[in-house]
């Protein structure tokens, strides 16, 4: 199936809803990648613990290793938004 | 009570909180520099950057205008969708800890039968879903999503706008308090830690945010009253108090309901007593590029009355309810933090003597 760049499939689809997609995925993926990079350090270590996943924590802001992590990941996820193009 | 989330939920919170300081600190800073840069360009005169209508037309269809403001919207909706999400999963939990039955000095007085008024009824204040009265764990929810709403600028304790506060207070022997419009009341602690003699009073007219304002005051040793109440319609005896203050609560309700509010707290103060109200910035004293932005919340963050109360004539309120009236500005920790889109600013605290 070819690509047809001149029709723009979503031209009267809410940029609005398209962006609450994005940020609900974003949302999705950066739970996940923190609860996987909390595994890998678990099996590092050789440990079981898997209690430590439900664990209750403090904000990211009072953790400088997650809070450095958090913001390198929006900052590569939302770049484009930085300095977006006009749409059409 | 703890209200830590689980690590997968705090983490779902924390990409939201890093959007925000994502969005003030990057696109915002981004937008100021294009506003100053069309200002170098074109020259446009004050009356002009004051208009926001004429500011709306300029900057509305712009790309990185509508990327801050479509941003800045859909990251206050998931901020309480995860709050919630993550407080949820304790809920019965929290809701037991609120129905508790506490031996400990200081009170809770609610009223079933207390008419929300309409303007407060359907209204989502910064968007929290359900508001502040209709869900039972409204001020947990609150107090984690406030933390994350203000990127934790308000410190661990969220008690920077009490210490603002205490430090324009008159220096006089207050022996009686009151605080309208408490919610969780912990904004209040450096006041109740400045005055630790007086008897320190709190009302709200939601019954989930008192329970909780009664749970974390014993449990921080602070000895305060709470009764549900509307403040525009109190209670108490005339002249009951020396002292009555609201934060942040005024731009909240229509300007009819800040005269009453005014005038039922003359009502309530002894002669002597004082009333000062703590708000954010005037429009006029903010650059307009900032005034421009802030009044964005009128339409867009559940802030129906802010515009209203930043133009209305509060000392005139004041004088009208038979105060001697004055504004000061209170040092803001928070108003001076980098990346926050406002610049620098100080708490105005309109002060009240009644006679």
């Amino acid at each position: 199936m070819s690509v047809s760049p001149e029709i723009d499939y979503f031209e009267a689809v809410s940029k609005s809803d398209m962006m609450r997609v994005v940020l609900a995925l974003a949302t999705e993926i950066y739970a996940m990648r923190d609860r996987q990079k909390l595994l890998e350090d678990i099996l590092a270590k050789n440990g079981a613990d898997l209690s430590r996943l439900d664990e209750p924590v403090e904000a990211a802001t009072y953790d400088e290793y997650r809070l450095a992590e958090r913001d390198e990941f929006v900052a590569r996820v939302f770049a484009a938004m930085a300095s977006p193009t006009p749409s059409g | 009570m703890d209200l830590r989330l689980s690590r997968e939920r705090q983490a779902r919170l924390d990409l939201v909180e890093g959007l925000k300081v994502y969005i003030a600190g990057q696109i915002m800073p981004s937008l100021r520099q294009e506003f100053e840069n069309w200002c170098d360009a074109e020259n446009p005169n004050e009356s002009k950057l004051r208009d926001s209508k004429f500011m709306q037309e300029k900057f509305g269809p712009d790309p990185l205008y509508q990327t801050s403001r479509g941003l800045q919207r859909l990251s206050q909706e998931a901020m309480w969708r995860e709050v919630i999400f993550g407080l949820d999963e304790r809920k019965t939990e929290i809701e037991k800890q609120l129905d508790s039955d506490y031996q400990d000095p200081g009170s809770l007085t609610l009223n079933s039968n207390l008419p929300m008024p309409d303007y407060y009824e359907n209204n989502e204040f910064h968007l929290q879903p359900g508001n502040f009265h209709k869900n039972t764990i409204a001020g947990p929810i609150y107090e984690v999503g406030v933390a994350t709403y203000t990127m934790h600028r308000y410190g661990k304790a969220g008690d920077e706008m009490g210490r603002a506060l205490v430090s324009v207070l008159p220096d006089q022997p207050f022996k009686r308090v009151l605080y309208m419009g408490c919610g969780p009341a912990y904004k209040s602690y450096p006041i109740m830690n400045a005055l630790p003699d007086a008897e320190h009073w709190g009302i709200d007219l939601a019954a989930p945010m008192l329970k909780y304002a009664r749970h974390r005051a014993v449990e921080n040793g602070k000895p305060m009253h709470f009764s549900q109440m509307n403040a525009e319609d109190m209670d108490f005896p005339d002249g009951h108090f020396d002292l009555v203050f609201c934060m942040l609560l005024l731009h909240e309700v229509p300007t009819k309901a800040v005269t009453n509010i005014v005038n039922e707290a003359a009502r309530v103060l002894a002669p002597g007593g004082v009333l000062a109200n703590l708000e954010l910035p005037s429009y006029d004293s903010l650059d307009p590029l900032s005034a421009f932005l802030m009044d964005w919340d009128t339409e867009h963050n559940g802030e129906p009355y802010w515009r209203d109360y930043h133009e209305m004539d509060l000392i005139q309120a004041y004088q009208d309810a038979g105060l001697k009236a004055k504004m000061t500005e209170a040092h803001s920790e928070w108003g001076g933090a980098k990346g926050n889109y406002m610049g620098k600013f100080r708490y105005h605290v309109t002060i009240g003597h009644k006679p």
